[in-house]
This record gives structure tokens, sequence and C-alpha cells, in this order.
């Protein structure tokens, strides 16, 4: 028997299988993507309230759709993000992603309809820091941070939607056009290259033009009187050339006093110009990051990458370097024969009890702390705990408790 | 003369088609033969309320434009209307666009429709001059017989199109750019910018094409151009031989075409009128019937 109709409407009400969830109720819209639609729902056994995104459009088959499904099925542990409670497939070209209810306005309406305070502005950017960073932390990018995008509850509780989904936007997933509003706060290189190129940068640059609409009441291009992406392009071609995607005028932030320059780094054009980490722009606002002391009873030799997402999640690969030598990884080695992964992916040295990564020059790149890692730059070093993205796979490396 | 026209439209690999079309012959108040309104829209968001964005969007346009060209001229009117020209025409599409702008952004806000829209094409023909206009990535072309030339008349509002308007990416990078189907602008969108309007001359045998993107967004123009140029080629041919090369070339989305070919025009009155006045009251005279 073939599927009924999906109903897109208050009222409507969809069957599911996520979780304990198995029909849920459509109650109220409360946003709209490019790609479709997100409403609050009832689960129409329990009455418990949950977010429900519906995706729709999408390519039947494409190789895209399993690696959205890997990227929306790592959660993040942050109590700034509204975690992800599931997922289903409805039918081959339509997704349902279930998120747990969060009791919020999203920041946009807030700006539009309340006035806040300097210590409210403060709470609310600093809260979405450390969303952000917490999803770095875990290679998963946003891509589409905006204000309609941060929740804020009645008691200032920041919490950020939608991240890992954007992913959806990537080349060819979607077959239906994609109606856009959020232009001015992509990067440069999201706008110019797409969104397989935007790293950990992207989401620093969208939070600087963020803090920008905070302090001044509008965003900036609002505040150039840019209506169209051509008025950012004609800024962008200016003789001498801008180096930041703002321009300060009579910027004046009241809550953080290093604001000018955090922010001049925050919207750098170039995304190698701009701070490489939230940690960074964290620790220039003066806010102590809490860095957590790894166990003294690990045993350094011979760590392991655990596979932590798709098929072959809890897969775990050895990994067996002597002091002074090296690794190279690949897809026969990581994750089965994730099609995503080089055939030799990435290089990992030991020095002394440190260990490094580099990526070889893959065709999926590789992510640690959410930046994507350039071939000719030096190794960088990874700790216990650290999450590498080797392609679209997810991997965690530990050293393990010592016997 | 009758116009000579051709409108196709394909579900394609679609579930429905959310593309309209419309060509009206509209008498304004002030012209003896009729303007022709061409216009197609291509439905998104939502995404089941395409069909009804694209619909309720070219009624509106096509409204607008009877209620500014041919009513309002006409309204507690004594003297003879001034004719229409193709500023009035412009003035009057633009207008017609920016109230089926905000009829649009209203109509999917109060049904809750989430991020709806639709894209337009409208080419309103007065006499020899086209008057085009659109938003989104729905576009005419012009192919002028006499030199076998084809001009994409109308811009694409994605934001590839955008960027290599600027000359921020190439050709090529437009062609595989994840913002080739992201459009900018479109009817229900919040801010529009200043409405494009275009102006062309037509001569005999000139063709018009108006497309959605089931057409355009997979043909390059020298594969349009090499099917409108056949020269023993029908309109018929033409609307079958674009939509079957896109298919093949890969468009899996709803296809509508109208393909125009323009006549020489032929000033024909239908009924001039002449306004007398008598008092407070106003009648008219039929002068002739020829």
């Amino acid at each position: 028997m073939s599927k009924p109709a999906l109903q897109v409407m208050e009222g409507g009400k969809i069957p599911l299988e996520i979780g304990s969830v198995a029909e849920v109720e459509l109650l109220e819209l409360l946003g709209t993507g490019g790609f479709g639609s997100v409403w609050k729902v009832k689960d129409c056994h329990t009455l418990n309230l949950y977010v429900l995104k519906i995706i729709q459009g999408i390519i039947p088959g494409s190789v895209m759709v399993e690696r959205v499904r890997l990227e929306a099925e790592v959660s993040i542990p942050s109590e700034y993000i509204v975690p992800v409670f599931g997922l289903c497939e409805w039918d081959a070209s339509t997704f349902l992603i279930l998120f747990e209810y969060f009791p919020g306005t999203s920041l946009d309406n807030l700006l539009a309809t309340t006035t806040l305070t300097s210590q409210q502005k403060k709470d609310i950017f600093h809260q979405a820091l450390l969303g952000v960073s917490d999803a770095h932390r875990h290679n998963i990018i946003h891509r589409d941070l905006k204000p309609g995008n941060i929740l804020v509850g009645k008691d200032g509780q920041v919490k950020i939607i939608d991240f890992g989904i954007s992913k959806f936007k990537e080349i060819g997933l979607t077959v239906s056009r994609e109606l856009i509003g959020t232009i001015p706060y992509m990067a440069p290189e999201l706008l110019l290259y797409g969104s397989k190129f935007a790293d950990a940068r992207a989401d620093i640059y969208s939070l600087g033009q963020i803090l920008y609409e905070l302090t001044m009441g509008e965003h900036f291009w609002t505040r150039q009187g840019w209506r169209e992406l051509k008025d950012f392009a004609d800024y962008l071609k200016r003789t001498p050339k801008p180096s930041e995607g703002i321009i300060l005028g009579d910027f004046c932030c009241d809550f953080y006093p290093k604001a000018d320059d955090i922010l001049l780094r925050m919207v750098k054009i170039s995304h190698s110009d701009r701070y490489r980490s939230i940690d960074d722009v964290l620790s220039d606002l003066d806010y102590t990051p809490e860095v957590s002391t790894p166990p003294l009873d690990l045993y350094l030799r011979y760590p392991l990458l655990i596979v932590e997402s798709g098929s072959n999640r809890d897969a775990r690969t050895l990994v067996n370097i002597e002091n002074g030598g090296s690794l190279i990884l690949g897809r026969a080695d990581i994750a089965g024969d994730d099609s995503s992964i080089s055939r030799r992916h990435l290089e990992l040295t030991r020095v002394g009890e440190s260990y490094f990564v580099r990526d070889l020059g893959s065709k999926n790149g590789t992510l640690v702390r959410g930046i994507a890692l350039e071939a000719d730059t030096p190794p960088v070093e990874i700790i216990h705990g650290d999450r590498i993205k080797v392609g679209d796979v997810f991997l965690r490396f530990v050293f393990l408790h010592q016997m | 003369m009758p116009p000579k026209y051709i409108v196709r439209s394909e579900t394609n690999q679609r579930s429905n088609n959310e593309d309209s079309f419309q060509i009206l012959p509209l008498i304004p108040a002030s012209a003896q033969t009729p303007i022709f309104v061409l216009s197609i829209a291509d439905g998104m968001g939502g995404y089941a309320h395409g069909e009804q964005v694209s619909r309720e969007a070219l009624k509106k346009v096509t409204i607008a434009l009877f209620e500014e060209l041919t009513i309002e001229p006409s309204l507690n009117c004594i003297d003879v209307v001034s004719p229409l020209d193709a500023n009035k025409l412009s003035q009057a599409l633009s207008d017609a666009i920016e109230q089926a702008n905000a009829f649009v952004g209203r109509m999917v806000e109060i049904n809750k429709w989430g991020k709806a829209g639709t894209t337009i094409v409208v080419a309103a023909i007065l006499e020899n001059t086209a008057i085009v206009t659109n938003f989104g990535d729905s576009a005419l072309f012009h192919y002028q017989a006499n030199q076998r030339k084809l001009t994409q008349v109308t811009e694409d509002h994605t934001v590839a199109g955008a960027l290599l308007r600027s000359e921020m990416i190439t050709p090529e990078m437009a062609r595989h750019h994840e913002g080739r189907s992201q459009l900018e602008f479109y009817l229900g969108c919040p801010h529009l910018p200043q409405i494009p309007i275009y102006q062309l001359q037509l001569q005999p045998d000139d063709l018009l094409l108006l497309c959605s993107d089931g057409i355009s967004g997979s043909l390059l123009p020298e594969q349009i151009t090499d099917i409108l140029a056949e020269p023993f080629g029908d309109l018929e041919n033409m609307a079958d031989q674009l939509i079957a090369d896109s298919i093949s070339a890969g468009a899996t989305d709803n296809q509508t075409l109208i393909l125009w070919q323009h006549q020489k025009y032929f000033f024909q009155p239908l009924a001039a009128a002449k306004t007398v006045i008598q008092g407070r009251e106003t009648t008219k005279q039929m002068l002739s019937d020829s």
C-alpha cells in the first residue's frame, strides 16, 4: 500500500517511526528554510512537544542523502544546541527530522519586536559562540547561521537550531530551487565556492555579522542601503580592495570593549585571515575557555580511531606508530568502503607522545575542530578526545586507559 | 491577422505541474487594437502550494494591468484617452509586478505556506514593441530572424547569475555553481530591487521564447538558436524540439514555454469613439465601425 500524502498543514497528522514517537500532529508553522518548513508538533500519544523539520524535493537515490543522514545523526552534546531526536525518510525525496522542542523566540523576531539591554545582547552572543564552538569541536559546521536560527528562551537561554542540516544545500541534493533570504550572513567563500568548502571560518563570519546586527540593531547591509548581492559584489570590487565584509563606520559596542578589532577579524573577506576558531574569539572577548584536562592514566602509545557515524559505527582502527614514524590511512582502513574517503586520505605522525595529522590532498578533505586541513600546511596536533572528520565519516581519536 | 504562437506545459518528472501560463489579449481604454500579454510563472515552496502561487500571481498581474490600462483611464473620463505608448505600458507592468509581489507575499503569510513564491516572466506586446519584465529564473529570449541572432533579454535572479554578472565567477563556474538554483528574487520575497523593464523592437518573423527553467536551465543558448533558426521549422516542431532536447540534457523539472512569432503589425481600428459633453451627462457616439 502506498503511503498517504504528507499533510503539511496545521492540524495535519504525520505517522513517523522515530524512536518512541509514532505519530505527530502539526500545531504551528515556526519558520521556513529554503528547502522545507519547520513545525511545532505534538506527539499524538504522549502529547509531548517537538519540532519537526520537513525537507522535500531531494533527488531520489542521491549519494548525498546518505551523507546528510550521517551528519544529521551525529549528536552534539551542547546545552546551546537544539538536539536532533531522530530522523526518517518519508519517501525517496522527503526527509523528516524531529528535534526536541525548545520554547524560544528567534533572535530576528526579538530584534524586530523588543529592545534588548546590552547585558542581554552580550549573554545571547556569548551563548551563541559557545553553541557553535561545541559543534565545531565535533566537526559540524552550521553554514546557515542567522538570527532566525538562534532561539532565545524567556530565561535568556539560547539554543541554536538546524545544525548539520544545511548540508542539504550542497550541489545536486535538492531538485527544488531555494528561495534564499540569508545572503547577507553568508561568508564570501560560501557564496563563491559553495557549502562543500565551508569550514568553521564560514560560521565565524556569520557570527560577526550577527554581532554587528545585535549591536547596531540592523544588519550591516541594511545600514548601507544594500538590497541585493550585486551591491556586496560591487563593494568587494572597490579599489583598494576591502579586506573585511563590514565597514565599522559608527559601530560602537557598549558590551564588548574590544569589539571593533574582534569584529573585523571575524568578517575578513579571505577566510585565511579570519579567526580560525571560536575559542580564539572567546578568548579575545575575555572569556576563559573551559579546557578539560585529559585523564592522567592514559596509555599514550597506540591510540585508537573510533568511527562515530554511519553503518560502520564503533569500528576501531589502531594507530600503531613508533616514535618518529608515520601512518597513512585511507578508505580501506577506515569505516569500511566509504567512497567519501580517498584511498590515501590522511597521514598521522608521532613525535614522542604527541600525535599529528595532515590531509594528503584528499578529494573530500579532513576537518579537525571544524577547520579544514589544507594541503601543504604543517600537521596539526591532535589530543585525546579530538574529533576528526574524514570525508563524510566522523572519527574520534582516543587513548585507552591503562589497565 | 490572428496572432501566431504556441504554448506547451509539461509536468516532466515531477509529481505535479507548478508552472502556470497565460496568453491574454487586453484592450486598453486608449487603444484600438489589443495588446497581448504573455506570461509564465513557476511556483515553488511549501512545496504543495507552488501551483496555487503561480496561478494567483499571473491572475494578479493581469487584473492589475486590466485595471490600470482599461478601467482607470476610462473611469469618469470625459476626454479622449491619450494613446498608450511603450513608456505608459512599462509603468503599468512595473506597477502590476509590484502589486503581485505584495499579493503573493500576503497570500503565503496568511495561509502559513512557509517560504513559497514564484518566478515570473511577462511580455506585453504593443504593436511592434514588446515590454518585458521578470523575476527569478524564468526567461525571455528574443530571436531576431533577419540576423539569426538569439538574445537572452532577461537576467536570471539566482545567486550564480548575480555573481556572474558581477564577474566574481566565470561562466563555467556558474554552470556548476551551488547558487544556480538559489533564487535571490522572486514574487513573494520581502524586498524587490528596482523592477527590471526591457523594451524590444520586433520585426516580422522575430520569435519571443518565454520559458520556465525546465527549458532554459539545461539548454545552452547555442542549442536554442539552432532550434529556432531551423529554416522550415514551424512553431510546433520548434516547441517539441525544445522540450525534447532539454529533457535529453537532463531537465527533470516542469517545462513551460510560449513561442510567439511576431507578424507585421497592421493598424486595424476597431471602433473609434468621440465623447460629447451635454450638460452633466456624458454620451458616446460611435464614429465608425469600419
